[in-house]
């Protein structure tokens, strides 16, 4: 067994007679002769990690003949430790306090299991205590010296800690100052509890002190009579709980497991049974088959640069990324050439179906940038349904169009104003020669014709909008009538409107048709009349015309109000989709729309320290004002719509954000905070069932954030789906405590795989000798889990 | 609000005042009337043209009285078109008002 596959039932807390000792006739049953009684109740338990671990005693032959036991068809137990419940006299906060510890050996030595019992006993055959019915801690180290064994060590803490009671035997009876010492020097692995109630109380306390990652608890039935297992005796009551690991079976797998909380459970939970997973990868290396066993929780592939870590994953999804363009043909080409000239295939390739996401190097960032935050295939059903942005652009561009509708009239007028020309008063004393004068010259009204046709198209196209929602399937039939009866209220407006325009146009084509024999009629007219006809009638034409204009400008610029902007504010709401802790957002760029969102809007066009008025403006100051503008002052109007149309643009477009519950929903996260996000909602789907594969998830992430929440969001995706990541970061590696690492590298004789959970080890290899050599600050990382290994040498 | 317009001959134009300020002027030599000023001295800015009064102050001088009578007619016939203009308003503004 490579990998690790399950969690493991425990038990290293049984009795058997040799504890007479100290329970006296409360183990009587428990005898080598009924070691069958008690294989039968774990049996029955299923349990599969067990020790008999008597007071101060270790009897070779109890252990042995359990062990027997192992790995039998008949039998639930996998793995029999050797262990004794050492009595041993702390000095505590105020005096000595006897503390029980239970010391699991490394079963790696027969011979040295064997001399477990006499490095107990002293000269005399009696159990070596120097103290009353107890060993010193100076003795109790000596004997562990002794032994000379890998040793792990469980104290009893069978009142919660959370208790004010204090029970004998317990490690918190040394005093609190004590008891936090043995926390923080990891004095002991684990911490024993028996009562299934202490459960929530010993993690409340272990929450709020901060320490839920440095004090582990597992359960140990204690049993005194294996009748009654797993009970301690008869008249037991306590609810007792089994606690499961997850390791591989091994003495190291022990020690990999309960030096980690997060590998120990009242639960079997460590994977999801109904994930789908990929067993093996198949692969063959010059022409050798052979398969890497994958684990159903978390796998990292490691190896030099280059190797080929990136390259299994893609082959794995079948180059998946292709269809989606994020790599390219020659990428893909290159990588088979590689594979080829190594003499590797890899045979096995994951359906799309077997894929919850595959996140190449540098994947995670590139979602969250402002193009792909919305079209990423994870994150897009998250999001709520767009804002449309037409009804508030709407407002806005209406108290535009009063400015520009005013600004248009009055450079129009100010060019009149500018071009009406002059005359000279002449003396007709002399000329009182009969004449005509062309007076009171019409023009057709085109500007009226205008308005009143854009009236009744823009009344036929809210006709047509009130048909729409009428076809909405979601509308009731009483609103129905009622929009019916609004459209036929707009349908008369637009009728009148058109009759309007068709009299304005009726007039248009006369006066066209007046002005053309009026023309007509003034060149013959001057051309058979005297020139002084022809003075007296320019002249009287010169002052019509000159009444005429002035009457046009005055009346014009009497309509030509100065527009008055009094936009209510209005706040465009934020659609929200709340998600875990999450809100996943859609907006407008714009939250707010009033006064003084239109004046910011010529101010962002406007250069800096434009000190006029947008509305005071003549078409030579606004042509100034603009910026990035060197045309004519004609253009100037045009352009400044422009502009701003390009604001509104931008404004109104739609926005997807992020943003973590409670805080301010107008403020983004940071893109290191995106991954963080990406990461969480990965870790909490639970939809999908597929294998999620990630090229380096450490790229743009601290050391920092990795410690502090990446690992554990990956830890929580273990337990729900199979994970294959590519990693150089020994954080991902051994903090993270993966169920099995797959190493790829390269010899002389070519390529080389090897692979198997953190504790594994055989003839060849070592795992963790492995990540040590070949990952980047791996050595230091394993130096503080190693430590566990070297106890016996430590003390 | 009746505006009382003045007119008065100085040594090289003849000069409209308005409140003793010199409003429009047109120069004796060429007898140019420049229209854009006399549209800004009369009725530029929502004026009040409902009632203007012209005074000659020198009815004696002939080319004075030619050019006093070219204004006033202007300023009369403007003035009237937009009374005119202002009435026409008020009665269709009343009929949409009953329509």
């Amino acid at each position: 067994m490579k990998v690790v596959e399950s969690g493991y039932k425990l038990d290293l807390h049984i009795h058997s007679v040799y504890s007479k000792g100290k329970d006296g006739d409360k183990v009587n049953f428990n005898t080598l002769a009924n070691i069958g009684i008690l294989v039968g109740k774990l049996n029955e338990q299923g349990v599969q990690l067990c020790a008999i671990t008597d007071h101060d005693v270790f009897n070779y032959d109890m252990y042995a003949e359990l062990k027997k036991y192992e790995q039998k068809n008949d039998s639930s137990i996998i793995k029999v430790f050797p262990g004794v419940e050492f009595s041993v006299e702390f000095q505590g906060d105020e005096g000595s306090s006897v503390v029980h510890v239970i010391a699991i050996f490394n079963d790696c030595s027969e011979e040295q299991c064997q001399k477990i019992s006499g490095a107990l006993l002293n000269e005399k055959g009696n159990i070596a205590y120097d103290r009353c019915m107890a060993f010193s801690e100076e003795k109790f180290l000596a004997i562990l010296r002794q032994i000379n064994l890998d040793t792990i060590l469980i104290a009893h803490q069978k009142n919660s800690l959370t208790s004010k009671q204090e029970r004998k035997s317990d490690a918190n009876t040394v005093g609190e100052s004590r008891f936090h010492e043995f926390i923080y020097t990891d004095y002991f692995e684990a911490y024993e509890f028996k009562n299934k109630k202490n459960e929530v109380f010993n993690k409340n306390y272990l929450t709020k002190t901060g320490m839920a990652e440095s004090v582990r608890f597992i359960t140990g039935s204690d049993c005194h009579d294996w009748r009654v297992y797993p009970k301690e005796i008869q008249e037991d009551t306590t609810e007792f709980i089994y606690t499961y690991i997850k390791c591989l079976p091994s003495f190291r797998g022990l020690v990999m497991a309960i030096t980690d909380y997060r590998r120990i459970k009242t639960v079997n939970s460590f994977f999801n049974p109904s994930a789908i997973y990929l067993p093996y990868i198949q692969f063959a290396i010059n022409g050798v088959e052979t398969n890497i066993p994958l684990s159903r929780g978390l796998n990292v592939i490691i190896g030099d640069n280059s190797i080929g870590k990136s390259l299994l994953l893609h082959k794995l999804t079948g180059y998946s990324k292709k269809q989606s363009k994020q790599i390219k043909q020659s990428l893909v080409t290159s990588y088979d050439r590689y594979l080829r000239n190594n003499g590797v295939a890899i045979q096995t390739s994951l359906t799309e179906n077997q894929i919850l996401g595959f996140d190449m190097q540098g994947e995670v960032r590139e979602k969250f940038e402002e193009s792909k935050i919305k079209s990423d295939e994870f994150l897009r059903k998250f999001y709520p349904d767009p804002i449309n942005p037409e009804p508030y652009r709407q407002i806005v561009q209406r108290e535009l169009n009063k400015i520009f509708g005013y600004l248009e009239e009055k450079f129009a007028l100010d060019e009149i104003e500018k071009s009406m020309g002059a005359f000279q008063i002449v003396d007709l004393d002399g000329f009182l020669a009969e004449s005509l004068t062309f007076v009171g010259q019409p023009s057709r009204n085109n500007k009226t014709a205008q308005g009143l046709g854009e009236i009744s198209s823009s009344v036929r196209t809210i006709i047509e909008s009130v048909k729409t929602i009428e076809g909405n399937q979601w509308i009731e039939e009483f609103d129905v009538k009622t929009l019916q009866e609004v459209e036929t209220v707009l349908e008369e407006l637009a009728k009148k409107y058109d009759g309007k325009k068709s009299v304005v146009d009726g007039e248009n084509a006369k006066i066209s048709a007046f002005q053309s024999v009026m023309n007509d009629f003034k060149q013959r007219y001057s051309s058979n009349v005297s020139d002084s006809q022809k003075r007296v009638s320019s002249y009287n034409e010169e002052i019509e015309r000159t009444i005429a204009r002035v009457v046009e400008l005055t009346l014009r610029r009497r309509k030509n109000l100065r527009p008055i902007i009094e936009l209510e504010k209005k706040d465009i709401g934020i659609q929200t989709n709340r998600v875990f802790e999450y809100e996943f957002n859609s907006r407008l760029c714009v939250l707010t729309v009033d006064n003084e969102y239109i004046k910011s809007l010529f101010e962002r066009v406007f250069k800096k320290g434009t000190n006029i008025s947008h509305i005071d403006m003549t078409m030579e100051q606004l042509a100034e004002s603009l910026l990035r503008f060197d045309g004519s002052p004609t253009e100037a109007l045009q352009r400044l719509k422009e502009d701003i149309k390009e604001l509104l643009d931008d404004d109104f477009k739609e926005k997807y954000t992020i943003t973590q519950c409670g805080m301010d929903k107008t403020q983004e996260l940071s893109a290191g905070f995106n991954a963080r996000i990406y990461f969480d909602l990965l870790s909490y789907e639970s939809d999908h069932y597929g294998i999620y594969l990630i090229d380096q998830p450490e790229d743009n992430i601290s050391q920092k954030s990795i410690k502090e929440y990446l690992l554990n969001r990956f830890k929580v995706m273990g337990e729900k789906r199979q994970v294959i990541i590519v990693t150089h970061n020994p954080q991902f590696i051994v903090n993270l405590d993966v169920d099995n690492v797959i190493y790829i590298g390269k010899t002389n004789a070519g390529m080389v795989v090897q692979s198997g959970a953190l504790e594994y080890t055989d003839t060849e290899y070592n795992v963790l000798d492995i990540i040590s050599t070949h990952i980047d600050g791996g050595l230091d990382t394993l130096k503080r889990r190693w430590k566990r290994y070297e106890k016996n040498n430590r003390i | 609000m009746k505006r009382i317009i003045e007119f008065k001959i100085s040594d090289d134009k003849y000069v409209f005042l308005e409140n003793q300020k010199n409003v429009f002027e047109i120069r004796n030599d060429d007898l140019q009337v420049d229209v854009k000023k006399f549209y800004n001295a009369f009725f530029e800015n929502n004026l009040d043209y409902s009632d203007i009064e012209l005074h000659n102050s020198n009815p004696g001088d002939k080319i004075g009285g030619r050019v006093f009578g070219c204004i006033k007619q202007l300023i009369d016939e403007v003035s009237t078109r937009l009374m005119e203009d202002f009435q026409d308003q008020k009665c269709e503004d009343t009929v949409e008002t009953i329509k």
